[in-house]
Parts: C-alpha cells; structure tokens; sequence
C-alpha cells in the first residue's frame, strides 16, 4: 500500500524480458501497470496509465495515441493468438486513436478503436473487433470477437448490447472532447503535483 | 436463483384455514396435504420472510395479499420531493420539477447547458436533456429550452424536430385552412377533437343528465347524479324539452376541429424509413408503452416524466389494525408502526453439511447435488421471541415433483430456546461468541468434524441460546435429461410452533417495532400456536456421473 | 439468504485496525490519508480503493503536493460496511465550470458490497446490499434500505430511492424490499456485524 501511485515515465523498460515500450516525457504509466509480451508497445504523449492496469503484448503490439486514458485493473492487449486468417497489410494487435478512455475493469482486445470513443467499466471488446469514432460502449456490454461499430453509435444493455446511432452529437463532441483533455489534466495535476 | 434459499407460505392462500387464524379444527385435515411448491398456485403464496408481516390480533402472518395498502407519501424517485396528493390526478402521477427519463433507455436525465463558453455553461442556456447512460440528447429531436423553470410546459408545445405547436385553436381557425399546416401532433389533435365534440354534444343536447356544465362526462358528480335521478322520476318533464331543442351532431370536417385525413404517402415513408434504417429505429414495446402516444419509430419519441412513488402504510385485511405505518417524510427510513414477521416466526437457513474428509467424497455443490446418495444439511432455526418455542417439522417422504427426491428430517420435533436482549449478547461468554459464529455462513461444516459428532435420527445437531440446527437427509433420484426446472430440489417444509406467550390484553398504542418483546405488568400466560408451510430450495441436481457412482450405493 | 463471503481466510491476511476495521493486506488502498474507514468495516483482498483521487485543490506547495489535498477526503465507508472481493470503489468526477473536479465517495453503515462491483457513486446508504458484479455509474446516489440486483448497470446520475429494488442494464426499480428489510442479522440488508466478526 503505497500512499499515491508512484508514477515513472520511462523511456524503454529496464526489464530485458519485458515489452519494448515506446513512450512520450508526458506518458504517465503507474508503477503497478503489468507488462508483459515481448511485442512494442507504443503510448503517445499525454497518455495516462492508471494503477493495476495491464497491457499484454504477447500476440501483438499495442499502440496507443495521445490524450489516452486508461482505468485502473483495464486491460489492454490479445489475450489469446489472433484468427489466422488475417490479410497482409491490415492493423494488428490493438490500437487506440487519440482521446480514447478505457474505464475500470474493461477488457480490450479490439483491432482499432477511434478517436474519442468511451469504453465503459466492465466492458470487453472482443478480438478483431473495430470501433468507430465518438463511440461509447456502456458498461458491462461484452462486444464479440470482430464486431464492427460504425462511428457515433452507442452500445448498451446486456450481453452483446443493443445499438444506437447518435444524431445531432457534432454539438457536443467539442465538449466531449473537452471533457476527456479535463480529466488527463486532473489526473495529471493530482498525481505529479503540477 | 442462488441457493439455498427460504420462502414462507402465507397460510391465507390455504382456503380451508379459516382467516381468522384459529387453526385448530382442521388439524387433521390439514396434515393430510402437503404443500406443492411446483403448483402454480404456490407462486403467489411463497415470500421471503422479510416481506412478511404479522398480526398481533389475529396473531397470524400476514402476506402483500392479505393487507391493504394506503398511500401516505407521493414522491419524485429523482428528486426526492414530495408531491400533495391533491395535486397527484391533475398531474397524472408525474413529477412537475425538472424530472425527466430517457425515451431510449428509461434512465434519468440530466439537464445541461450547450452554452459555447464552458465556464459560463453553469449558468447560462440554451439547456438540453441529455441521458448519461445512452448518450441520448433532447438533440435528437431537435429540442433545446431556454430556462429551467417551466421545462415541462415549454416541452409541452414542442413537436418532435423543435418547431412549436400552432398556438392554439383560435389562430388557426381564422387563418383559411390551405395555409395553416396541419397539426400532426396528437396531443394537440386530442385537444381539437375533445373541444370541438364537447361543443357540439353541449349544443346538440344541453340537457343530457351525465354532461357536466363543462362539457366533460361525469358519472360521479352529485349534480349529474341528481340530474340521472331525476330522469328516472320525472322522465316526462326532460322528455318533452329534448326533441324541440335538439339538433343533429356534425363530425369534424376540417383539422381546426381535429380531423385528420390519412395520408397514403405517410404510409409509404414509414416503409421507406423502414426499409433504409432498419430494426433498430423502430421503438420497442417497453419503449412505446412508457409513452403518452406509442410512435412507430424511435425518433419520435419524446422524454417522458418521472412517474411518482409512493410510500404504503399497510393494515391487516381481516381486523383492520394497522401493520407498517412509515414516517411521512420521504427521506426518513423510520417507522411508526412496524409489525413484521421477522420478530415472530424463526428465520430458517440451510447450508450443506459436508461430507468427512475421511470418506473422500467430493464437497456437496448445491449447483450440483450427487445423485443417488444421501447428502445432509444442516436446518437452523433461530428464535426471534422472548419465549422459548417448541418445533414440530414435517415434511413430505418424497418431494414433490416428477422425480421423488427423499427427504427425511432426522430430528423433526425441538425445543428453541428464548431470544435475550441486546446486552446479553454484548456481555456474553465465549460460548455465545462461538455460536454467533456457527451460525455464519461463511463456516463450512464437515460431518464429524467437531468432536467426531455424526447425525443421528431423532438427536438434535446443535443448540444455541437461541437456535437450534437439525439435520436433513436427502436422497436424489436422477432427473436425466429433463426440462427446464426439473433439476431444482426444493423441499416443503410444514412448521409448527408452540409457545406460551403473555397475553395480548393491552392497548394497541404500545405496539411499536419492539414487536412481542419487552411487556411489563402482569404475566399471565397463554398458550399459542402457528403453523405454516415453508419452501426450502437446497440446489441443483447433478448429472450421474458415469457407472461408478450409480454402482456405489 | 446471507450475503457470502468468498471465502474465509486464515488469520494473518487482515490487519485489524484500533477502530476494528479489518483490512485485507492484499487490497489495494491507494491515497490512504483521504480514505475513513468508519471503524469495523471490512476490507476483502482485491478490493481496490482510489483514496488518491480528491476534489482537485490548487496544490499549495508544488513540492510537497500532499499539502492541498490532505484536508480532503475522498472516500468514506461506514461501520460495519462490507466490500467484497474485487470491487474497486473510485470517487466520482464530473465537468463542472470547464474543469473535471472529483467528489467524495460516501458508503453508509452494514452496507454490503458484492464481489467485482465497481462504484463511481457519490453516496450509498444504510443497509445496502449491492450484488455482485454491479456497476454504479458516476454521481449515483444510493439512498438506504436498497437492493441493487447483480450485474445491474445504474446509469451515472440516478437516483434510487429508499425501500427499491434495482436491477438491469440501465438499472430501473423492479421492486420493492420487504418491510423487514434491514432488521435481522444475516439477511441481505441486514445487520452485518456477524460477518464481520466471521472474517480475519
């Protein structure tokens, strides 16, 4: 039990068994983030990584750009090998676009998800799935392996969820956008005292 | 479902035992049937203890079914506010704050500025609802406010895109009909259609008895009463006013007064929309019926009021006594009146008596209870009365059901000692430390686990101060491959107690939450009795596992 | 029906604290200072506190960045509240003004928590017995006597008030409690210092 979260920016880990980890001098990863692969993992700048979080990196690399939240215990990565019947030339393992926040306690192993889009505590995205622009996946809706979700819906309910598209959402997405650039800056305020 | 579990029959579904709780005529007949839990019947009798209450002058357990219930506080659920129950009908049972629920997902909403400035965006409008689960926005439909003090009336005369409603009636009616846009909305066409047949039935037929100077149609008023009376006794009198006076009814013929003409091509773009957006724009049932005027697709539904809760005081169906009076206060959690079964009859627990390490036997699973063999659990029963109780349990040889799972209770007739106050437990040894510890769940017991102790028929497991733990065999018969629910052993249990309570010879005022307990004065003695059938649900049965454990026993 | 615990560990995984809090050594409390335990409450192993994320207060001294924010508190559970394994409690956050500010997390008396919830309320009640699995959106507020149903979703923002039942994704009321609710030891809602003196 520590009294806050130690946090460490580093640039590559000392570990030599570890993940490559590729990181920005404004990543924050907490000291209790497990890593483990052997597969990059790229973070952006401004990318927080909360306590407990883990990103596997054994079946493929993670990529995660700028202004990325991640909960703590989320989890980040394949965990099991990637369908074989994958074409050349298409996005492997998880990638995260700008302004992606991954709450508490969600699972995912998605090929892409797009920028701005809010996956919920307990929610698991499934291999191979892609996820649009300004999405949210509610908690605990469980997205099978390769789903497609266009840009502007919203996921919720039980089991694999019911569908929605947003109309009229260019409004708020200014301040949806906001919103995430906020609570980077809290986090970041709150841990590193500036 | 999670096992085990405890439900308690109320004895008022039993329609030989008179409601007036004297059991005692029909013992025997009543010993003859058993309890079938699988009935349909038995669905609306079984409650969990907690729901129960008791009578203390019919001293019979009372169930939802056999008490009244009156309302003694109307509340918002969102905002906590208390609504007059005067003013309950004419807001139709709906909040009349800022209280809104999402036409998508039926959760709250909450209001929010969309004001560019974001520091300003506490303060200043326009306001939108927006749902915090679904990302639904009062966008969608177009719709942004301009206060926060009359969001209500103001969506009122909003239509579905964000136009407002034509104003009223009077406008519209002056303007020729080819220009005024008809109003598709049926709230306002509702509002056309009941204005324009009030006047024509109050000029048409000014003396109809049930018609109220207003126009509306009230069977209940005095007034109209007196008017049907009339018709009745002095028929000739309106008889001779009605044909001179009367002139024929017209129908509505243009949209002022409501008429709508069907429109084909609204036909066709339904079937467009259809045909474009699929399943998902369609509104589903829970969605339509939560609103005023189910539309066809979901974006045309409208946010809808929080409907209002209520807080119930209850009274025994049969002397009237009151039961549970809740405090007024919506906040308050306190009772008055609390007069609940949990201080009269025992609570009943089950948990699975393991089998000795020795024998190495697998650990019972109630998801998955062997088959063919005899697993025990342990029944406890723990006293809420000041008396000690005396225990008579029977249940059925078999269980009901298809498959006959045997059941014997080793030790069916116990004593249960009193229940002592608060400070007995908080002073007491060590020996009632134990026992508040066996009684946890958490602790798993194993047949001669504690001082070599095996179940024995006719012996009681273990006694505590105030409880008492018996053991139940049971025996399962192998349900193969059956339908759903066939697999779940669920045991009826009939019990009966015995006690010796102070009279009941006092005024009701005194009875508080404090229930049975703590009476002063003179001690005189009364035998009592209760007997009712509980519902044990032990678990699961499992699946024979291949020929060597159907070969064991 | 009793709330269970997972499972009863052998002594030596809690540290029982002056007041009677009992706390699983392997639970992770973060921001301790900002976290009050109410004294005989109970903290199972895996259960994850975010103590570290209080009411953003413009730190006074860059150096030493404790000094604004010990004077908050972030989270706060009752006596004799229970919280299950795997649950992870996170004070709430919400834009306000323009900036994200993050309120205190209030959990009442005998509470219980089951096992994986996670809880973004900004207050629970008394005698609330919370299945396992269940998520509580952000600034929910749980008034007492409620029982939330396992794998319910309450939505950020509800409101359930006292006396309800509420289960599904998005949690709605689907019932009433009964009204011995919160009146006997052992029962869900109610008293919970057995399974208190139960652990450790």
């Amino acid at each position: 039990m520590t009294a806050r979260p130690s946090v460490t920016s580093r640039i590559s880990t000392s570990r030599s068994l570890g993940p490559h980890i590729q990181s920005d001098s404004t990543t924050l990863i907490s000291a209790s983030t497990a890593f483990t692969g052997t597969q990059p993992i790229s973070l952006g700048p401004n990318v927080i990584i909360q306590l407990r979080a883990r990103m596997t990196s054994a079946y493929g690399p993670i990529n995660i750009s700028e202004n990325c939240l991640i909960s703590e215990r989320a989890s980040i990565g394949l965990l099991s090998p990637p369908a074989p019947t994958q074409a050349e030339g298409e996005p492997t393992g998880v990638n995260l676009a700008p302004g992606v926040v991954i709450e508490s306690g969600a699972t995912v192993e998605a090929t892409c998800i797009g920028a701005y889009t809010i996956i919920e505590a307990g929610a698991k995205v499934g291999k191979g799935a892609a996820i649009g622009e300004h999405c949210k996946v509610c908690a605990m809706v469980q997205l099978g392996e390769g789903a497609v979700v266009g840009d502007g819906m919203v996921v919720y309910g039980s089991g694999w969820g019911e569908r929605r598209s947003e109309q009229g959402r260019q409004e708020l997405e200014g301040m949806r956008r906001k919103a995430v650039t906020e609570q980077i800056e809290v986090l970041r305020r709150c841990w590193t005292g500036k | 479902m999670s096992f085990p579990y405890t439900y308690i029959s109320c004895p008022c579904t039993d329609v030989s035992t008179p409601i007036n709780g004297s059991t005692e005529q029909n013992d025997d007949e009543e010993q003859e049937r058993t309890f079938d839990p699988r009935s349909p019947r038995a669905n609306f009798s079984l409650y969990t203890l907690e729901h129960l209450l008791y009578c203390e002058d019919c001293q019979q357990i009372r169930c939802p079914r056999c008490t009244l219930e009156e309302i003694v506080t109307w509340y918002c659920p969102n905002c906590l506010f208390e609504m007059p129950s005067s003013m309950v009908k004419s807001e139709a049972g709906r909040c009349t704050r800022n209280c809104f629920n999402c036409p998508i997902c039926i959760g709250p909403l909450a209001v929010t500025s969309v004001h560019p400035d974001p520091v300003q965006r506490s303060l200043l409008g326009p306001w939108i609802l927006s749902c915090g689960y679904c990302n639904w926005t009062s966008l969608e439909i177009g719709w942004q406010f301009k206060g926060l003090q009359d969001m209500r009336s103001e969506m009122g005369k909003l239509k579905i895109g964000g136009q407002y409603k034509a104003a009223n009636s009077k406008t519209s009616a002056s303007t020729p009909p080819t220009e005024s846009t008809p109003d598709d909305d049926p709230d306002s066409v509702f509002t056309a259609l009941r204005s324009f047949y009030n006047s024509q039935l109050s000029s048409s037929n000014a003396t109809d008895p049930l018609l109220t100077p207003s126009g509306g149609i009230n069977y209940s008023s005095p007034s109209s009463l007196a008017r049907i009376m009339s018709l009745y006794t002095g028929r000739s009198s309106y008889g001779k006013k009605d044909p001179a006076k009367s002139t024929p009814m017209r129908e509505s013929v243009d949209p002022s007064e409501g008429l709508q003409i069907f429109d084909p091509a609204s036909d066709t773009a339904a079937i467009e929309k259809l045909r474009t957006q699929g399943w998902t724009s369609t509104a589903s049932t829970a969605q339509q019926t939560e609103q005023k005027h189910p539309p066809r697709f979901t974006s045309d539904l409208r946010p809808t009021q929080a409907q209002l809760r209520t807080k119930r005081s209850k009274r025994c169906r049969t002397c009237r006594h009151i039961l549970v009076k809740p405090e007024a206060k919506v906040q308050s959690t306190r009772f008055r009146i609390r007069l609940v079964a949990l201080n009269y009859i025992p609570t009943i627990t089950l948990k699975p008596l393991q089998p000795s390490p020795s024998t190495q036997l697998p650990l019972l699973d109630l998801n998955a209870l062997p088959v063919l063999r005899a697993s025990q659990f342990l029944l406890t029963l723990k006293n809420p009365l000041f008396d000690p109780v005396k225990i008579t349990l029977g249940t059925p040889a078999h269980a009901p059901g298809k498959n006959s799972h045997k059941v014997t209770i080793l030790c069916p007739q116990f004593d249960i000692g009193p229940n002592a106050d608060q400070w007995d437990e908080a002073l007491g040894d060590n020996k009632n430390r134990r026992a508040s510890k066996l009684l946890s769940t958490s602790k798993v017991e194993y047949v001669g686990g504690e001082r070599g102790k095996v179940a024995e028929a006719g012996k009681v497991w273990e006694k505590g101060r105030n409880w008492t733990t018996v053991v139940v065999e049971v025996v399962c018969q192998d349900v193969g491959e059956d339908g759903e629910g066939e697999d779940v052993l669920e045991i009826p249990v009939f019990l009966r107690m015995e006690w010796e309570g102070d009279t009941m010879e006092r005024e009701e005022g005194g009875s508080g939450s404090g229930g049975g307990g703590g009476l002063k004065g003179e001690e005189r003695k009364e035998k009592r009795e209760l007997a009712f059938w509980v519902v044990v649900g032990v678990g699961k049965v499992g699946r024979l596992e291949g020929p060597t454990l159907a070969a064991s026993p | 029906m009793p709330p269970k615990p997972a499972s009863s560990k052998p002594k030596g995984d809690y540290i029982e604290t002056d007041t009677g809090n009992k706390v699983a050594r392997r639970s992770q409390l973060y921001g301790t200072q900002n976290i009050i335990l109410g004294g005989r409450t109970t903290i199972q192993p895996e259960v994850c506190i975010r103590g570290d994320l209080v009411r953003a207060a413009p730190p006074k001294d860059p150096k030493d960045p404790k000094s604004g924010a010990s004077a908050n508190t972030s989270v706060m559970v009752g006596r004799y509240t229970f919280v299950s394994t795997g649950s992870i409690l996170r004070p709430p956050h919400r834009l306000h003004k323009g900036t994200v500010s993050y309120h205190p997390l209030k959990i009442g008396d005998h509470t219980f928590i089951g096992e994986r919830c996670i809880i973004e309320a900004a207050s629970i009640g008394d005698h609330v017995y919370i299945g396992k699995g269940a998520v509580l959106g952000k600034m929910v507020i749980v008034k007492d006597w409620v029982k939330v149903l396992e794998g319910a979703v309450v939505a950020a923002g509800t409101v359930v008030p006292s006396g309800c039942v509420v289960g599904g994704r998005p949690a709605r009321v689907v019932g009433e409690v009964g009204d011995g609710w919160g009146m006997h030891e052992g029962m869900e809602g109610g008293d919970m210092r057995e399974l208190w003196r139960s652990v450790g």
